[in-house]
This record gives C-alpha cells, structure tokens and sequence, in this order.
C-alpha cells in the first residue's frame, strides 16, 4: 500500500517529468511532501502566474509538457492567466491543483475555488479527481492529452485527502486511455496531389511558416520546400523562430507589425502554403483581403482551425512534418526544381532599406530600442533563447532580433501576456542551463512580474534581462497618439522607481547604461561568466514602432516611419 | 442563419456539458434546444443540440468538439 500521491510522483518521473515550477499551500502540502524524497526539480516561484509561465516556457525548449502546481483558491486562480496564454499559443503545460478534501467541497470552504470551471473554457482538459485508484490514470491521460493533436494546457485538480489516501501499489507504466491519445490523421493523398500541382503552377508562391511547424519539428522540410520551388518564407509571431532568419529565403514576421519585406511578399503572392498557423487578424489582416487573388494552401494538425478564419483554396489536416514530408515527396515528382524567385531580391531591398534608415535615425534618448536589438545579434551566441514581455519591445524584437535556432524566440503571442518574459526566460534557463537566455522586456512588463528575480538569484539560474525603460506603456500610448488623438491617459510612469536598485534588493546584479558601447561590454561580460544581470536602457517616449498596418485594414495600408520613402523600390509592386 | 442539429457523444460528467456550452458560446451559435441523456449504461451522454447560426460556424463546432477528450463523438446536421 502507498499514498495514491507517492504513486502519481513515480509516474510523472517514469513519463520524464523532472522540473515543476510552483508555490506548496494547504491544500497541495501532500504533493510538495511527495516531491521531497523524489528525484524532480522542484523550483519555489514567487506567485503561481510565473509558475505557469515558467512552465511554458520550459514546455517551448523541451517539446514536452512543462508542469506548474499551486494550492486551492488562490494558488490555482493564480495560475489562469498562464493556462490561457498557454492556450492561445498552444503549449504543452499541466497544471497540479490542491483542493479541499472532498467532505468540504461545495461548501465554500477556506480556499475553495472551483479551477476546473473556471477553466473549463481555455483549457484542453481539466478533472478534479475524486477517487484515488484513477489518479495516476488521469495524471497519465492529462499529460498525454497536452501534447497529442494541437498541442495545450491541461489541469489535474487533486483533494489534499484524495493524495493522503492508501491504495494498492502497482507500479506499472500506465497507458493514457484511448479517447486521450488520438493520433493525427494521416495526410489525404488527394490534397496532397491538389496542392502539389497548385504549387507547380504557382508563380509567386510564399510559405508562411507558423507556431505548429516549431511543435511538430517540421523546419527543414519547410526550407526544403521553399528551396526546391524557390519560395520566400515569412513567419507569424509565434512561428519567428521556425525557420533560421539569416537563411536567404526567409523574410521574417509578417502582420500589423511585421518586416516590410514579409507583408509586401504576402502582399505580391499567388498562393500562400500556410503551415501550422491560426491565420490571425494581427499575422494576415482582414480575411476577405487576404483570400483576394491569391490561392491559400491551409495545413494545420487541428481541423477546426481549417476554414475558421480562411477559406483555403486546398486544406491539409494532419501534422506539420508529416504533410510537408509527403507534399515535397509528390511535388519532386512532378516539377523541376526552380531557382530563387527573382521577387526575393526587390523584397530584401525593401527590407534593406527599411533597416538603414532606422539605423539612420536617433531618439529622444541616447539609445534606440532597435539600435540596441540590432546590435545583440552580433554580440550573443547564436543559439541563444530569446523571450519577451509584451507591447513595443516585442515588436522591436520582432522586426530585428534574427532568431537562428528553432524555439529560440519565445513571446506571449496570442494572449498578450504582459510580465510573460521573465518567468518564461526561467524556466527556459531551467530547461536549457547551458544556452545564453535573455529576456528583452519593457518596463511595464518587467514591472508585472519582477518577483521572478528572487527565484533567479535563489537557484542561481543566470538569466540576462534588458529592460527597455521608456517609463511608459509604450504600446498603449502610440494607440492613444495614433487612433485618440494624443489623450495620453494612465499610461506614463515616474522616474520615482529605481528598476536597478529593485533587482539588487532581489539579489540580481543590475547596471543602467548609456551608451552601446557600455552595452556591449555588460552583456558579453554576462555571457562569459554566466551570470544573471538586469540591465536598465533608457529609452525615449516618443518612440513608435513602425511599419504598423493599422487594425482592420490590409497589409497595403501600411505606415512607414515618418521619413521613409520607399517609393522607388516598391512601385512595382501591388501597393497603395 | 441556418438551424442545425448536433449529436454529440460525451463523457457523463457536468464538466463535458459545461464545456460543450462554452464552445456553442464561442462558436456565437444560438441555441434553440437540448436535449441530454445517459448512455452505454451512464458511462456516457448523447446530446442532440438543436442550433442556428452560420453553417462556418456550426462545422468548426463539430470540429473543435472532437479537441477535446471530454468528447467521443460529434455529428452535425443541417435541418432548415
């Protein structure tokens, strides 16, 4: 006989569980009882939200469940905002509740909160267990369940007497039960063969690559096919890191913030192959604009998401990899292989030109945030894994951060999580100890979650964080001096808040800089001892991101920044 | 608009019949009629949901149903 939680703690190491980011409470004390004798990483956070961000972001480096547990009531509703951004961006997290023993339940007992409804909207499944003998079966099944199909969140929720309860042993290594474990649907031959010649006849086809292709592995068979039919590839937000973006036919992020070159790509298509991508407003703009004149190829592992936001022309349900690796088998039997698109040289020159500009141009500060993302391409280590917060440091990466490594970029993408960057970057760092990670974040996002810090200094995970300090909401106040008429409203800090005396008190050495040289010298020094740092750069509050498409409208509609002409270099394309 | 039927297959707890209410929620379709009953001796449900809405709508909910292991099944009917 044994606790049916010393048993669940033995499966979760049998499937490979061995980090969990979380907060011990009243109601999950057995868990934390069980994790003390087990061979896991048990990393104490500061607040459950960092602890479902950690496990995101650890879930994004191994390709496998990240786990986050809390206590009952507040424990577990602190976690829901994690849960839902790991919806949106379907990641692969489980979450491990306390509850109250199953006699108080209903009763609106001390911390009593009802988790699983309270989830039930955002999350792919969600069970509070009340029978011991199914715990280590519905620990199995929730686990499995996050990362079959597309991947997603899952929650366990667990009666403190449920996990104390003695129950036969039987150490066995459980199966998921079959409604939990449903494999893809293999691609359809068919669709393959109609997208195969729909490629072959294609003049300007684009790839756009999105978050799927990075779960389902699928990167060199998307550089396969570009190379083999000479196709430019973009990239949405959460697939940035798909593709290398220093390999010649990659464009970068299209969408309302995206590289110019990616959205005038899109723009000039016939056909766009999408892979592994929703197809959201902020990636493609307005629907009907988009379906206009241009064939749409959809491949996507979820089927609902086939035709949701775009008719495609030709739908392929099945697995990133799995389709790729078929359509390219059928298409080399029926085309040759074509040259790189003569379209991808005016693209980058637009891009190229975009990029000397804004080298050209200084701030009201003495540094710009792209200036400063520019340079941390020539000074970190290739395979360095990037995250952010979110607003106008995001985009910033976005536009000039070159991710060279697959799952090297991670950002709350769907949801918007501002305070993602931090907790993620930990448990990134907890997942990959030997990569550089950084966190680039903005002063209002660092300001969310900086309790992080604490855990970074206890474990010693060496985490570099570049605070973008405009000491304001960036992003809201360009809306606002965009679309309200400079009513700047709650949205401008004071210098009162001393960002580097603050991660000091945290146990995190800090440093302000001035100049890029300084910059340099602190972050080169921070990858070669591999230590943790926050650095603080002033920058100014005037700064707006630009290209912005304004929302609602098509790529077409695009705003420059005030000054660029690109007028020659773009006349020949399909533009307003 | 169009009316629908949908017969779903689902686990027999509340959670799968909240969670099938909040897709019909998500889906913006409006529902005109449920009826839910016990099957395969109370181990599941059948539901027969009667819908209107956008004939996109109602087959990305038949879809999106089978995501999630709270459903065994799901069958869409258009009726009018």
């Amino acid at each position: 006989m044994a606790r049916s939680v010393d048993l669940l703690i033995k499966q979760m190491r049998r499937k490979g569980v061995d980090t969990i980011f979380g907060i011990p409470g009243g109601a999950n004390m057995p868990f934390y009882d069980a994790l003390y004798d087990a061979d896991i990483n048990s990393y104490l956070m500061r607040h459950e939200q960092q602890a479902a961000h950690a496990a995101e972001g650890y879930a994004r480096i191994k390709n496998r469940p990240g786990i986050c547990s809390g206590t009952s009531g507040p424990g577990a509703t602190n976690l829901i905002t994690g849960l839902v951004d790991a919806s949106m961006d379907s990641i692969p997290v489980l979450a491990i509740t306390g509850q109250v023993v199953r006699a108080f339940m209903g009763t609106d007992a001390f911390q009593e909160a009802d988790i699983v409804g309270l989830t039930l909207p955002h999350i792919k499944y969600a069970v509070t267990v009340k029978d011991s003998r199914r715990l280590v079966q519905e620990f199995v099944n929730a686990y499995t369940v996050a990362m079959t199909g597309r991947p997603g969140p899952t929650l366990l929720d667990i009666p403190r007497d449920v996990m104390q309860e003695e129950i036969e042993e039987d150490d066995v290594d459980v199966m998921p039960e079959p409604l939990f474990n449903q494999r893809p649907r293999e691609p359809d031959v068919h669709s393959i063969m109609e997208a195969a010649k729909a490629i072959s006849q294609a003049e300007k086809p684009v790839i756009l690559s999105g978050g799927g292709v990075l779960f389902s592995g699928a990167t060199q068979e998307v550089l396969e096919l570009a190379e083999f039919i000479g196709a430019p590839i973009v990239t949405t937000t959460p697939g940035k890191s798909s593709v290398p973006e220093t390999h010649p036919l990659v464009l970068g992020v299209v969408g309302m913030h995206g590289r110019l070159e990616a959205d005038l790509a899109i723009m000039e298509s016939d056909l766009v192959i999408c892979v592994g991508t929703r197809l959201s407003d902020r990636a493609i703009g307005p629907a009907q604009d988009f379906e206009r004149g241009r064939k749409i190829i959809h491949i996507d592992i979820d089927s609902s998401e086939i035709g949701k936001n775009v008719k495609p022309t030709i739908s392929l349900n099945g697995d990133a990899k799995l389709v790729l690796r078929e359509l390219i088998d059928y298409i080399k039997h029926i085309m040759a292989k074509r040259p790189e698109s003569p379209l991808i040289r005016r693209f980058k020159e637009v891009g190229e030109a975009y990029d000397e500009f804004m080298m050209s141009q200084e701030g009201n500060s003495r540094m710009t945030s792209w200036k400063v993302i520019s340079l941390l391409n020539n000074i970190l280590p290739p395979d360095t894994i990037v995250t952010t917060g979110v607003g106008q440091h995001q985009m910033w990466t976005q536009l000039f951060w070159k991710s060279r490594t697959p799952s090297s970029f991670i950002s709350s993408c769907g949801l918007g999580t501002m305070g993602f960057g931090l907790p993620a970057a930990f448990g990134a760092k907890a997942a990959a100890p030997d990569r550089t990670v950084v966190n680039l974040d903005g002063d209002g996002s660092f300001l969310m979650t900086c309790q992080t810090l604490a855990c970074i200094a206890d474990y010693n995970l060496p985490i570099i964080t570049i605070i973008f300090d405009n000491r304001t909401l960036g992003m809201v106040r360009q809306w606002q001096d965009m679309f309200y008429q400079k009513r700047f409203k709650d949205v401008d800090y004071t210098d009162k808040t001393d960002l580097v005396k603050l991660s000091e008190a945290f146990g995190v050495e800090a440093v302000r800089v001035d100049s890029y040289e300084e910059l340099t010298t602190v972050v080169k020094r921070a990858v070669r001892s591999n230590t943790a740092i926050t650095i603080d750069v002033p920058i100014g509050r005037e700064e707006m991101v630009f290209p912005m498409v304004p929302p609602g409208k098509w790529l077409s509609e695009v705003k420059l920044p005030p000054g660029l002409e690109l007028h020659d270099k773009v006349s020949h394309i399909r533009t307003a | 608009m169009t009316r629908f039927l949908i017969y779903v297959q689902l686990s027999n707890n509340p959670d799968a019949i909240a969670k099938m209410m909040l897709l019909v929620k998500q889906g913006q379709l409006s529902l005109e009629g449920a009826t839910i009953a016990s099957t395969d001796s109370g181990a599941r449900l059948s539901a027969i949901l009667t819908l209107i809405g956008t004939q996109q709508k109602a087959e990305w909910l038949t879809k999106k149903l089978l995501n999630y292991p709270f459903f065994h099944q799901a069958w869409l009917l258009r009726i009018q």
